[in-house]
């Protein structure tokens, strides 16, 4: 069981640098809005999909009386 | 095309018939409502984030078409005098705070983020969909406040400077500390049990001593951040209580905590007894679940309720005079009329910045912005916010007006005469204030059933060391030691913060903001509500009660109606609004005159017709008059045609709350409306306590001497003028609709302004109290089970874990039952 001697250590070593990460990530504000945070994997940073724009030229239409 | 059943696709309202407006996003012709959304949603594809439509899980809010005014004035934020109220300023930028409305998901927060991403000069911006608010940080050279402001407008949401106030900017920090308590609890609370799971087995199957004293030890490390980090709050709060010579929850909890951890670290030291670290930091880490939760639904109430309080400044129209003519306008009030014609500019400032002798016009329907004395023009005045008053007040030359107020049908100018900080509205600030600092308190539940804890569990503690001392001393005081932990206080001090979370959660859900901590623990104690009259009971509005038609004409009583509404859409004052439902519109009345504080003529259909006073129309006819009486009545080339009787509209669930509350308690309406006007209401309502003519300051004084015959009383309304009187009563509530004064002074927001509300919390309160009685039950069930077997030795640190944590969760689970939206209590009202 000496083993435990070493991976015990091991552990707790692991567990420091999660309560770094975890202090760093409540002093960075991630937690201050879960929603947005969650959502942010959804959207594509950049949006320049170039070839496209010829289409997405506005187009409105608007009549009136129907 | 059918066009009826269609969705708007960008705010999922149904589209009016006829009307076709649409735009082209991802390569889909879209249909449109408004062209207030068709903007919006042209913009988000001109700006190439049509993203948002993909990925938003809630529709969008209606967009408003973009009102030139509200541009304008937001140019006013630009200006460095007001800016200091609520910007940060570093070296190169500015930081302002905004408060966001029509954010309805987290889509809407990149939305913006992406729009705004795009300005020049634009340091960094984010937004919390959670709060609704944005953090913007920009170069003041490049880019101005308004354009920032504009921007996100144009994108269909509205955005003003917001000031946190302090209580706030504390919550915030507050916040932050408890998460990182509450992380490194939970972290370490994982280890510490991981390896006592390996001392349990070692108990059952043999362990060798040095992996025992090794495992100890480490235990002893990792609980030390909990005891000294984590818990600090209880310690502070025990201490806090101490100084003032009370006991509360935290005492018994930082006593259980401090003894535990000493004892343990003792027993690890001298390698003997047992070790509870384990239930150390399980305690500590559940007690802050509980504070944390409870922390949160409070601070997030407060939140909400502070995005109600726009920072939008007042403006005024400042009217500069010719400077020759103005030495002489100051100097004799009455000649200014002359000097009207000398008026060489108006410009817009924000009212804060008016000086004494300033001249002001104020339109119709604007609010006053200073206190000052009128040099020019007649009008009427709505004073119900600052004196409940329902009916205008006339204002002549010399008559004296005060901020706040909103001016009726007529153009006033008004020199002012007092600085904005020395206003009548801030004088009842500044005593709504005072009267807070004195607000009267009743002892909570929680702290009482501490001080009985405290006794029992020291009694018994001396009681078992001095018993075992008598026959097996060398265990005495680890016997004594168990008694104290197994009886710690875990799941007695979860019993009252849950149950209020849940309950504040409950309540929240509904519309109903609960500000202060106090209120569902006082609410089952009140006896008796206090109402105000103006825009608490009543609508603030008036309607119509009655209509007599005395022509033999062979008119009907609609037809009445509508040549009335015909008319009365011409004027501003309260009593013609009513009249506005019933207009027909093909009637049309042509040379229409408003006679301020009379009444309207005009000719409808070629007949000359007069509606107004009876007293300004029925001096002209002397032979009626019985009728004088009346509110309102309508005259036809000389005529009398019709009377009309107006009432204050009471709100449509009054009656059935005083009913409700009538049963068990004392009703009492105070108000600053004169007595004949609150009679009437009462007697509508059955009230039989009726005081009226009341200023701010009497109200809070009426409202004190009930308290003297030992009631607890919550009081309800809406007006700068019950600000005071909130302060001295237990609980005070203020609708949704009323003034920011009132709201931000009162206890509890009514956001959906309903009354019923009113008893849908006296309910849930009286709910929440019972779900505490059976907390506190089932809390001194285990110890009273838990503290004999301690008591005799028969305890084991494994047994002490269980036995807290299940208790715990029974108590957890009970108070989350207060989450249940009880059809019971919606339906029975």
């Amino acid at each position: 069981m000496s083993i435990i001697y070493i991976l015990i250590p091991i552990a707790i070593a692991f567990t420091a640098l999660g309560v770094y990460l975890f202090f760093w990530a409540v002093k960075t504000e991630q937690f201050d809005d879960l929603e947005k945070q969650g959502m942010s994997i959804l959207f594509d940073d950049n949006d320049n999909d170039n070839d496209k724009n010829s289409d997405k030229l506005p187009v409105v239409k608007k009549q009136s009386n129907k | 095309m059918s066009t009826a059943s269609r969705l708007c696709f960008h705010c999922n309202e149904p589209i009016p018939v006829g009307l076709d407006l649409s735009v082209n996003i991802d390569n889909t012709i879209q249909p449109m409502c408004c062209i207030g959304c068709q903007a919006v949603a042209q913009t988000i594809v001109d700006n190439n984030l049509t993203q948002y439509y993909t990925v938003r899980t809630e529709p969008a809010t209606k967009g408003a078409e973009l009102v030139p005014e509200q541009l304008q004035k937001n140019q006013l934020l630009d200006e460095a005098v007001l800016q200091s109220e609520f910007i940060y300023q570093d070296d190169d930028f500015k930081e302002a705070i905004l408060t966001v409305e029509g954010i309805s998901c987290a889509a809407c927060a990149w939305l913006i983020e992406m729009q705004l991403g795009k300005l020049k000069g634009l340091h960094s911006i984010s937004v919390n969909a959670t709060t609704q608010r944005a953090t913007v940080k920009w170069q003041d050279e490049t880019i101005k406040l308004s354009e920032i402001l504009n921007t996100i407008e144009h994108i269909g949401y509205q955005a003003m400077p917001f000031k946190a106030n302090e209580v706030e900017l504390r919550n915030k920090v507050q916040n932050k500390t408890f998460i990182k308590r509450l992380g490194i609890s939970g972290i370490l609370m994982m280890q510490i049990m991981m390896i006592a799971i390996g001392l349990y087995f070692g108990a059952f199957s043999g362990i060798g001593e040095n992996n025992k004293v090794y495992l100890r030890w480490i235990s002893f490390i990792l609980v030390l951040p909990i005891v000294s980090y984590g818990a600090l709050p209880f310690y502070i709060g025990a201490i806090n209580a101490l100084k003032l010579k009370r006991l509360s929850m935290d005492v018994p909890v930082s006593i259980a905590i401090i003894l535990a951890f000493s004892a343990s670290a003792w027993a690890t030291i001298t390698e003997q007894g047992e070790v509870y670290f384990e239930s150390v930091s399980m305690f500590t880490f559940l007690l802050l679940i509980g504070k944390f939760l409870e922390f949160r639904a409070r601070s997030h109430a407060a939140q909400v309720s502070a995005n109600l309080l726009k920072l939008m400044p007042m403006t005024a129209t400042r009217v500069v005079i010719d400077e020759s003519n103005k030495q002489q306008a100051t100097s004799n009030t009455t000649t200014n009329t002359t000097n009207a014609s000398k008026v060489i500019k108006e410009e817009l400032v924000a009212a804060k910045l008016l000086m004494v002798d300033d001249f002001v016009l104020i339109k119709p329907g604007e609010t006053i912005p200073a206190d000052g004395i009128v040099t020019q023009g007649y009008s009427q005045v709505n004073e119900a916010m600052l004196s409940g008053e329902q009916l205008p007040v006339n204002k002549n030359i010399e008559d004296t007006v005060f901020s706040g107020t909103i001016n009726g049908d007529g153009n006033l100018t008004v020199k002012v005469t007092k600085l904005s900080n020395q206003s009548f509205l801030s004088q009842l600030i500044r005593l709504s204030e005072q009267s807070q600092a004195h607000k009267p308190k009743l002892a909570k539940f929680s702290d009482k059933v501490a001080q009985y804890f405290v006794a029992i569990i020291l009694i018994t503690a001396i009681g078992t060391a001095l018993y075992w001392q008598q026959h097996l001393p060398e265990q005495a005081f680890w016997i004594t030691l168990s008694v104290l932990v197994a009886t710690c206080p875990c799941a007695l001090s979860l019993a009252t913060p849950t149950a209020l979370t849940c309950a504040t959660t409950r309540l929240n859900r509904d519309g109903i903001m609960i500000k202060s901590a106090h209120v569902m623990e006082t609410m089952p104690k009140v006896d008796t509500f206090a109402f105000d009259k103006t825009g608490t009971i009543t609508t603030g509005e008036f309607s119509i009660n009655s209509t007599n038609v005395i022509a033999s004409e062979d008119l009907t009583i609609d037809d009445v109606l509508a040549l009335a509404a015909a008319l009365e859409s011409h004027s501003e004052h309260p009593l013609a609004k009513p009249f506005i439902k019933y207009r027909d519109f093909t009637i049309h009345a042509s040379n229409v005159e408003v006679h301020s504080g009379k009444g309207v003529s005009g000719m409808i259909k070629g007949k000359v017709y007069h509606i107004g006073k009876p007293s300004w129309l029925i001096a002209e006819l002397t032979d009626n008059q019985d009728y004088l009486s009346a509110s309102c009545v309508l005259v036809c080339e000389q005529k009398l045609i019709a009377t009309f009787n107006l009432l204050d509209e009471i709100r449509p669930d009054a009656q059935e709350l005083i009913n409700n509350l009538k049963s068990k308690h004392q009703v009492v309406m105070l108000s600053g409306d004169s007595q004949k006007a609150c009679q009437r209401v009462a007697e509508t309502l059955s009230i039989s306590a009726c005081y009226g003519n009341l200023s701010a300051q009497e109200k809070m004084l009426k409202l004190q001497s009930i308290q003297q015959d030992n009631k607890t009383v919550a009081m309800i309304g809406d007006g700068v003028n019950d600000s005071p009187v909130f302060g001295a009563a237990h609980v005070s509530m203020a609708m949704g609709c009323g003034t920011d004064i009132a709201k931000s002074g009162a206890d509890v927001i009514l956001l959906n302004n309903q009354l019923s509300s009113i008893y849908v919390m006296s309910k849930v309160a009286i709910k929440t109290r019972a779900i505490i009685f059976q907390n506190y039950l089932w809390a001194f069930g285990y110890n009273a089970i838990v503290l004999p077997l301690a008591v005799s030795g028969n305890i084991t640190p494994y047994m002490a874990v269980i036995g807290m944590s299940a208790s715990s969760i029974l108590v957890i689970t009970n108070s989350l039952r207060l989450l249940k939206n009880n059809k019971k209590i919606s339906n029975n009202y």
